[in-house]
């Protein structure tokens, strides 16, 4: 585990402190699925991984001087911040098929720098970057970090109770909430 | 269908633009040139003739609302300043440097006593003042005058209702007379009580493909894509929660002087959720004290409206924005949202109009990411060598507008398209004089 020290800090963890290498492959095998459900348009899966509790949600970007950037601000506007019905609503409006920014977009999830942060009990905090390529007859690439709580379920398997999703860009285009 | 020059019943001659565009904007029948979208010298005009002379949103009040905050904004295509310097007086300056022009300040809001240039540290207090210059001495002798040099300042500043607007031109009209009849249907949301409306910290920066103005046209006077674009609300049966109300006093468009135009509907209270009914019961008590008879019926209904250019806000079942449309090419617009709240609404609701206004409007709103899929797909046609020949049909409704002694402007119920074509037909007045 993380020195109290560091974890005040935000450093990563100390690399003699790495969880288990067997944890890190489980994990990373999980968030390679849930891109290859997201980029096979297999939405119904897809939420089967989310918490009946989750928070799915995205802050939006400020240019502030370093260091002052918080996403914790009381009513911090977001991209979107979704609970479990909210994603449920968007699959249902994709399968419309009448969700027009959508329909007949070509999409690539790449899922990298996969870092265990945390380990308590069930629960592990993961974070992740990922670059979403997104293309009918313009290209549009969507670029961030994301920091999940996932939980190991009792039967086996992960389930994600939140996920916080970090947009690099200051100005954004039409952006897909799959990510 | 040919260019034709028009000579209008008093022998006036065609202006100068005329002469050369023909006529862009046809109120004999209420057509539209799709050059209006997509011509780089129209768009170089209205910079100058549109942008540079109408009152344009660049915050609201409780942003600078601390001594020596600032936020940074767009007017038009500049970037500017607006601070709230040691006198108190809200200020909007040129963000760029008086030496090379460089951009002075690269975050989107704060406190300061001085804006300092990056290239060669030229220093401007908050008040636009030059107090520093490095090389004053040893480059410059001390031969200047920074009284001659200080931050280029935007000359009228105005606020209404906590919504701060500037004008380039010296010599506009007051804010309160641009805005005219509009004041009327803004009162509805922003005036209603005395806490008045406020942003939540943050503003959604979202971009498209497309030319500005098919989204302000849209805000200002278009209810009738809505189950199209829209159409999912349809399939998932999400769509009679508005609408179906009296038509014409209760789901009506109006068209105000100069450009300006909104849209109310009638809701089915049945679809607030509680906590927001509640609140809404306290909005209306207050209300009664400030508004006139007709306007407390109409508080409780959605509003859409574009104030002439580029600011628009929507007030939907709970969902509460204000936005501003910024041009960055002819088929570019950047797109800054603002979520609103209730000043003195409890927590609650905060969070729960929050919650609302992110889901159907922010930057992956299931509404809002329909819309600008349609401005991008009209401005993408709107440049072709043969499309752009031929005019766009603005004419549902022309000629059957009535006015009503109890509401300003002209109004018809809904559907209609004579807001649409009224904010075209102002941008034509304003691209026509020189």
């Amino acid at each position: 585990m993380m020195s109290a020290e560091a974890k005040t800090r935000g450093d990563p963890p100390d690399s003699s402190e790495l969880a288990p290498t067997a944890l890190h492959r489980e994990i990373e095998e999980f968030l390679y699925r849930e891109a290859w459900i997201l980029d096979n348009d297999k939405l119904e899966q897809w939420l089967d991984l989310f918490s009946e509790n989750v928070r799915y949600w995205a802050p939006v970007r400020r240019s502030l001087p370093r260091g002052r950037e918080s996403f914790h601000d009381a009513y911090l506007t977001p991209h979107f911040d979704d609970n479990k019905a909210g994603l449920s609503l968007r699959v249902a409006r994709s399968r419309t098929g009448l969700a027009h920014a959508e329909e007949g977009t070509r999409q690539r999830r790449f899922v990298t720098n996969i870092l265990i942060l945390e380990v308590e009990g069930d629960f592990v905090r993961v974070s992740s970057n990922f670059q979403v390529f997104k293309s009918r007859q313009d290209e549009q690439w969507f670029v961030g970090t994301r920091e999940d709580r996932i939980r190991r379920k009792p039967g086996g398997g992960w389930s994600i109770e939140e996920r916080m999703i970090v947009l690099d860009h200051g100005v954004i285009g039409s952006i897909t909430t799959y990510i | 269908m040919s260019v034709r020059a028009r000579v209008d019943s008093a022998g006036e001659k065609p202006s100068q633009l005329e002469r050369e565009y023909g006529v862009l904007v046809d109120a004999s029948d209420s057509t539209v040139s799709p050059r209006v979208f997509s011509d780089p010298g129209l768009y170089k005009l209205e910079g100058e003739r549109v942008f540079g002379r109408c009152w344009l949103y660049v915050g609201h009040e409780t942003q600078v609302a601390a001594p020596n905050s600032f936020i940074t904004a767009y007017m038009g295509e500049e970037g500017v300043i607006v601070t709230r310097g040691r006198s108190g007086k809200v200020r909007v300056f040129l963000n760029s440097c008086r030496h090379r022009g460089m951009r002075l300040c690269r975050l989107d809001y704060g406190v300061a006593l001085k804006f300092q240039c990056p290239y060669h540290g030229w220093t401007f207090s908050n008040e636009g003042k030059l107090v520093a210059i490095p090389e004053f001495e040893s480059g410059y002798h001390k031969n200047i005058e920074a009284d001659k040099w200080g931050l280029i300042e935007v000359p009228r500043v105005e606020s209404y209702r906590g919504l701060i607007f500037a004008c380039y031109d010296e010599g506009a009209v007051s804010l309160a007379d641009y805005l005219g009849e509009a004041k009327w249907y803004l009162d509805l949301c922003f005036n209603r009580t005395a806490a008045g409306m406020k942003p939540l910290p943050g503003v959604a920066k979202t971009k498209w493909p497309g030319n500005w103005k098919f989204g302000a046209e849209q805000l200002g006077g278009d209810n009738s894509h809505a189950i199209w674009a829209h159409s999912f609300l349809v399939k998932l049966g999400m769509v009679q929660e508005f609408g179906g109300g009296d038509a014409w006093t209760r789901d009506f468009q109006v068209k105000c002087t100069n450009g300006h135009g909104f849209i109310l509907l009638n809701e089915d209270p049945t679809h607030i959720p509680p906590a927001l009914q509640k609140f809404r019961e306290q909005i209306k008590r207050e209300a009664a004290t400030r508004l006139d008879p007709t306007q407390q019926d109409l508080v409780d209904v959605v509003h859409v409206g574009t104030v002439f250019p580029n600011f628009s806000f929507i007030e939907f079942m709970g969902s509460m924005f204000i936005r501003t449309w910024h041009p960055r090419g002819t088929d570019n617009t950047e797109m800054w949202t603002w979520l609103m709240t209730e000043g003195d609404a409890p927590p609650e609701v905060t969070a729960l109009q929050r919650d609302l206004t992110t889901r159907n409007f922010g930057p992956a709103g299931i509404v809002e990411s329909d819309d600008s899929e349609m401005w991008s797909g009209c401005s993408e046609t709107s440049g072709g060598f043969l499309r752009k020949q031929i005019p766009l049909n603005y004419s549902m409704s022309h000629s059957y507008g009535k006015t009503d002694p109890h509401r300003p402007g002209l109004i018809h119920r809904t559907p209609t398209e004579i807001a649409a074509f009224g904010f075209h037909e102002f941008w034509y007045s304003l691209m026509q004089r020189e």
